[in-house]
């Protein structure tokens, strides 16, 4: 077990380094100053613009060669700095911070509700292939694979909030209203089940492949053979070992998961991290954008490690 | 082999004139393609959206011939009028047809479709084969590229490089194909590590083939099955991706349409309830179109009989 962590962390290391060198140049490679974007025009027409401009310049490392400032950024990185925004002059880490409470929370409201509804609808599906349902359940996870998820959302918007009433079209909170859980969760309601649509599709599928796979092993028709009632097969034998793959595959959403999220939060405006990544392009706010791609990046990567880890406790067989 | 005749032209003939796919038995003479063609048409739904694809393509084609007005043609005296007989989807802000914008519109999401899957695949096809055939440190590169490209939010990054390009149906192909290159070429990777232990590879190496020649003859036709699949799907995927650049206003250049774009005006709330007629019809077009592929994509699977790879 501690050789197959070490093998894992052996491919970790080097993969993180490669998104950050990624993440790094292609910010730096992004059109316009970053310092046109934080000073006053009429200064720059003053005979101390260009004074003004190197000093800034070299006060935000900028006039060092790349390289160096890549390492000299990774040394901060490691040191939990990831520096500050060009644009509010407040550490991004602060800006994160601020935002990225409403984004787990809509990522865990969308994640936790597809795993719900999606892991019984393939086992369901499985268990009856070629009925109706299964049919059906397929189907209905293709489409909800193939309809962008801000058209999904515009829909949402326009039948559940504008006709119907039923739900805020955007937002957080009422405002001048106290907080209150049903405030939020009726603005949770709408982006929660849109994002979570986006996963349920995949999961469907993969629940069913997964579980299609181990009700054709032989021990479920030695289970079979012996008497066992069937729910008892479904529940105890094959779904234990068919949600092994889930975890990896929880872990590969997440990128798909985090797009969706920069999407809905521009559709609902929900002041989340996908808001501020949307902001933060249109104001060359290097700082802040290199950051959000990196910390999610990193997420994945460690997240990966941790579903590699837990299908192997699960399953010894993954060790070898 | 001869040279394969276009798929539509032998489908339209075996669904005509032959008896029901199921009646025939496989003859040992029936060459893989003609099978792989057989079991695609037993696919009723692969069939009924390969047929919408085709019908999609010809209206990209032949947008000016079909399309009732100019699609950038501002009228403002028209402005944003409800659909009517002159206008079966109504006008937009700028009194432009909408029906005719989204017209046109399928020429942006196509080509950006076709193109760059074409691309990401010929990126992974060439990687993959490297990587799954030569083993080694070679493959350790490669895998860790990939490992690389799909922790990142594709569309994080997409947007990030679109900003630095700037925004032009070239720059939405060579983005898509960057970050999307991945899945194509793990699919090679695995199919060329399964057929290179095959006997055929050694009698090929035994004959005194190349690792070249091996590569790009032997193994190559054997992997090209697997790939189609992806292709599709990764087609499917752009599709989706240049719609929601389009959307968050990243797409091509205004004032040329696309259908990611005609949706851009609905982050209106006020547009987004008083003209449906703008927003509807863009997305469930999108929404067909990537259906129609994401089935046609399982067809082949079946077809092609090539194993879902997670």
């Amino acid at each position: 077990m501690v050789a197959f962590i070490a093998r894992r962390l052996a491919i970790a290391v080097p993969v993180l380094l490669g998104i950050l060198l990624i993440a790094f140049f292609f910010v730096h490679l992004l059109p316009g100053s970053p310092i046109q974007m934080m000073i006053n025009p009429n200064q720059l027409s003053g005979p101390d613009s260009t004074k003004y401009l190197a000093s800034l310049k070299s006060e935000l490392g900028l006039d060092k060669p790349l390289p160096v400032q890549w390492f000299d950024w990774m040394v901060q990185v490691f040191r939990g700095n990831l520096g500050y925004s060009y644009q509010e002059n407040v550490p991004v880490t602060t800006l994160i911070s601020q935002r990225v409470g409403a984004t787990v929370t809509l990522s865990l409201t969308a994640l936790l509700l597809a795993l719900v509804i999606a892991v019984p609808v393939g086992v369901v599906a499985a268990f009856k292939q070629r009925s109706w349902f299964d049919y059906v359940s397929v189907g209905l996870s293709m489409v909800a694979i193939s309809i962008p998820v801000f058209f999904l959302g515009l829909m949402a918007i326009y039948f559940f909030s504008l006709h119907l009433g039923w739900f805020p079209p955007g937002g957080r909170n009422t405002l001048g209203v106290e907080d209150s859980l049903s405030d939020t969760i009726s603005h949770l309601a709408l982006p929660g089940c849109v994002l979570a649509s986006v996963l349920i599709g995949p999961y469907v599928r993969y629940v069913r492949q997964s579980m299609l796979e181990v009700l054709h092993m032989d021990y479920i028709r030695t289970a079979i053979a012996k008497g066992v009632p069937r729910m008892r097969i479904v529940f105890k034998h094959a779904l234990r070992n068919a949600l092994i793959p889930l975890t990896t595959v929880l872990a590969i959403q997440i990128p798909a998961l985090l797009a969706g999220t920069l999407v809905i939060e521009t559709v609902f405006a929900w002041p989340g991290l996908g808001q501020m990544v949307y902001q933060a392009i249109n104001d060359r706010d290097y700082p802040v954008i290199l950051a959000v791609v990196m910390l999610s990046a990193a997420l994945v990567v460690v997240f990966n490690l941790i579903a590699d880890i837990v299908a192997a406790v699960l399953d010894p067989r993954i060790r070898i | 082999m001869s040279a394969s005749p276009p798929p539509d032209v032998v489908i339209a003939d075996t669904g005509v004139t032959g008896p029901p796919a199921s009646e025939r038995r496989p003859s040992w003479h029936e060459s893989p393609l003609r099978i792989s063609i057989r079991r695609f048409c037993r696919h009723r739904l692969a069939l009924a959206s390969l047929i919408t694809l085709v019908l999609l393509a010809v209206m990209a084609i032949f947008a000016p011939l079909l399309a009732p007005d100019p699609p950038n043609a501002v009228n403002i005296s028209l402005y944003q009028q409800a659909p009517s007989a002159a206008h079966w989807l109504g006008t937009d802000q700028a009194g432009r047809d909408v029906l005719s914008r989204l017209i046109f519109g399928a020429r942006v999401s196509l080509t950006v479709a076709v193109t760059s899957a074409i691309s990401a695949g010929l990126i992974g096809l060439i990687l993959g084969l490297l990587g799954g055939f030569l083993g080694g440190w070679v493959d350790s590169v490669v895998m860790r590229l990939t490992e690389i490209i799909l922790s990142f939010p594709a569309l994080v990054v997409i947007i990030l490089i679109v900003a630095i390009i700037g925004p032009s149906v070239t720059a939405i192909v060579v983005v898509i194909a960057l970050t999307q290159w991945p899945t194509a070429c793990r699919i090679v990777r695995q199919a060329t590590r399964s057929l290179k232990e095959m006997d055929f590879i050694t009698a090929a190496r035994a004959t005194g083939c190349s690792n070249l020649r091996i590569m790009t003859r032997h193994i190559l036709s054997g992997v090209m099955p697997p790939l189609t699949v992806v292709l599709t799907l990764l087609s499917a995927e752009a599709i989706l991706l240049e719609a929601a650049l389009s959307f968050l206003g990243l797409g091509v250049n205004v004032p040329e349409s696309s259908w990611g774009g005609m949706m851009q005006a609905a982050q209106s709330l006020t547009t987004l309830s008083t003209l449906p007629w703008l927003w509807l019809p863009p997305g469930i077009i999108i929404a067909v179109a990537v259906l129609a592929i994401n089935f046609v994509g399982d067809g082949l699977r079946d077809a092609l009989d090539t194993r879902q790879q997670t």
